[in-house]
């Protein structure tokens, strides 16, 4: 470890040291082993992330974001280097800060400034992963907004990734302060403006919003039963179907009308043209069954063939006649 | 002279920085690098190259880094003096070296190099941005000095990794 550290932070993942490095203060960001893990994989992983995150961080920079500088990079001791930022928190700022609680046009100044910043990150495909109030700083000398803490950052081009990041920060402005949602409303404005492909980003995040940040197991065919109202889950639906298996849905797919909430929620811009029979109601479990008896009965009658054995139905799972039971 | 220490690696010594401008033998210098005189075991680096000391440090801690730790993927520095090296015409040189007594450093050195030495603050003046620009990659919007330090900066550290 480095002369002269002083611990400022420690986390689940990592601890957070200043320490005088080569005439400036650094902040040293050192992940540490975890017991419960195999050594090798513990190493492995932690190496991993230790240059994701430096690779996200220097990214980022070169592409005019305003980040720490990235002064080293230690991966034998799984320690990242880095600027040491004079500035506030904007959580801070937020909270305790009378000025900005208050003064409405200081709040949207900040806000665009942020909405600027992930404008560009997202521009970059950084995905920051860990986007709240607490990881943005304005710098004390010239009030620039300053993003930090890249530990989960990585990189994709998905609109869906981008989505839920804007998505976290939402949750993240909501529990901070009683006005944020205008503030957000502004980030969002200066997100729009400064980032070409963030028509796709917006309508995502509206699927996300409704969704939740997890694209969890009943967004998959058969398992949810009956998917009714629900515009992120159904568009889901096809966009897997129409992967696995286009024919099947979108054949079958009963279409009605939603009630008004559900129309308000889609909105007419944002789906409009093909995927106008989403407005509905599906039921998933019987195509789940249809779906899965035809792969059923495929799978028979390729064993059939190969086998020359013939099979007693027995609903879900089949018996070869005339064969003994295998040892278990 | 200037001479700083290594705070991760303090049992390695300090590094001393010295800047020489009109320098009138690089041609000579850069000759007997290349026949691996023993006697100049420094580097020598363009002045052209350099934007600040903290460059130097952030470049010389990596190396000793890679020394310790035997990290070096290559042995294979000709694209490095090339770019960074003297060539036979410079004239403003910046020599870097780790380790060794700072009075002996200094008074070898002026054997060594017929110029006149200069302040190590001084060097910014001979910079030469585009070649800087070109070597690090950085974009052409950036023209803060001080940004474009921590892009090369940066970029130096991100060598290890990628």
């Amino acid at each position: 470890m480095i002369e002269n550290a002083t611990l400022i932070k420690q986390g689940a993942e990592a601890r957070i040291h200043t320490a005088p490095f080569l005439t400036r203060t650094a902040i040293v960001k050192e992940r540490f082993s975890k017991a419960y893990r195999h050594p090798i994989l513990d190493k492995k992983l932690t190496t991993r992330r230790v240059n994701q995150e430096a690779r996200c961080l220097f990214k980022c920079r070169k592409s005019g974001v305003d980040t720490p500088a990235l002064y080293f990079v230690d991966t034998e001791n799984s320690t990242i280097y880095m600027e040491f930022v004079r500035g506030t928190i904007v959580k801070d700022l937020l909270v305790t800060n009378s000025v900005y609680i208050q003064n409405k046009v200081k709040q949207d100044e900040l806000a665009k400034k942020i909405g600027i910043a992930l404008a560009k990150v997202h521009e970059i495909d950084i995905i920051h992963g860990d986007l709240t109030t607490s990881n943005l700083m304005l710098r004390e000398s010239n009030q620039s907004l300053v993003v930090i803490d890249f530990g989960l950052s990585y990189i994709s081009s998905l609109p869906e990734d981008k989505a839920v990041d804007l998505y976290v920060l939402e949750r993240a402005f909501l529990s901070t302060h009683p006005n944020s949602e205008e503030m957000f409303t502004e980030i969002l404005d200066a997100y729009r403006k400064n980032y070409n492909a963030s028509q796709g980003v917006l309508s995502k995040l509206a699927e996300v919003r409704l969704r939740g940040r997890k694209r969890s197991m009943n967004m998959q065919y058969g398992t949810q039963g009956k998917v009714i109202h629900r515009a992120s889950v159904f568009k889901l639906n096809i966009e897997r179907a129409s992967v696995s298996s286009s024919r099947l849905y979108t054949n079958n797919m009963k279409v009605i009308h939603g009630p008004p909430e559900y129309n308000q929620i889609l909105g007419k811009s944002e789906l409009e043209g093909n995927e106008k029979k989403i407005e509905g109601e599906c039921d998933m479990s019987s195509m789940g069954k249809k779906f899965e008896k035809e792969k059923r009965d495929k799978r028979r009658k390729k064993r059939k063939e190969q086998e020359n054995v013939e099979y007693v139905d027995r609903g879900y799972w089949s018996e070869p006649v005339g064969v003994e039971k295998r040892e278990r | 002279m200037q001479s700083f220490s290594l705070e991760l690696y303090p049992t390695r010594g300090h590094i001393h920085i010295s800047f020489y401008k009109n320098v009138t033998n690089a041609e000579d210098l850069r000759k007997r690098l290349l026949s691996h005189d023993q006697e100049l075991s420094y580097a020598f680096i363009d002045a052209k190259v350099v934007l600040d000391q903290f460059q130097l440090l952030i470049a010389a801690n990596d190396a000793v880094h890679h020394e310790l730790h035997s990290l070096l993927k290559t042995y294979n520095i000709n694209e490095s003096l090339r770019r960074f090296g003297i060539s036979n015409s410079s004239t403003s040189i910046v020599v870097v070296k780790v380790g060794g007594n700072a009075e002996e450093v200094k008074s070898h050195l002026s054997t060594l190099i017929h110029g006149e030495e200069a302040d190590v603050g001084e060097f910014s003046n001979s910079v030469d941005i585009s070649s800087i620009k070109k070597y690090y990659k950085i974009d052409n919007k950036v023209t803060d000095q001080k940004e474009m330090l921590d892009i090369i900066v940066g970029s130096i550290a991100i060598k290890s990794v990628s």
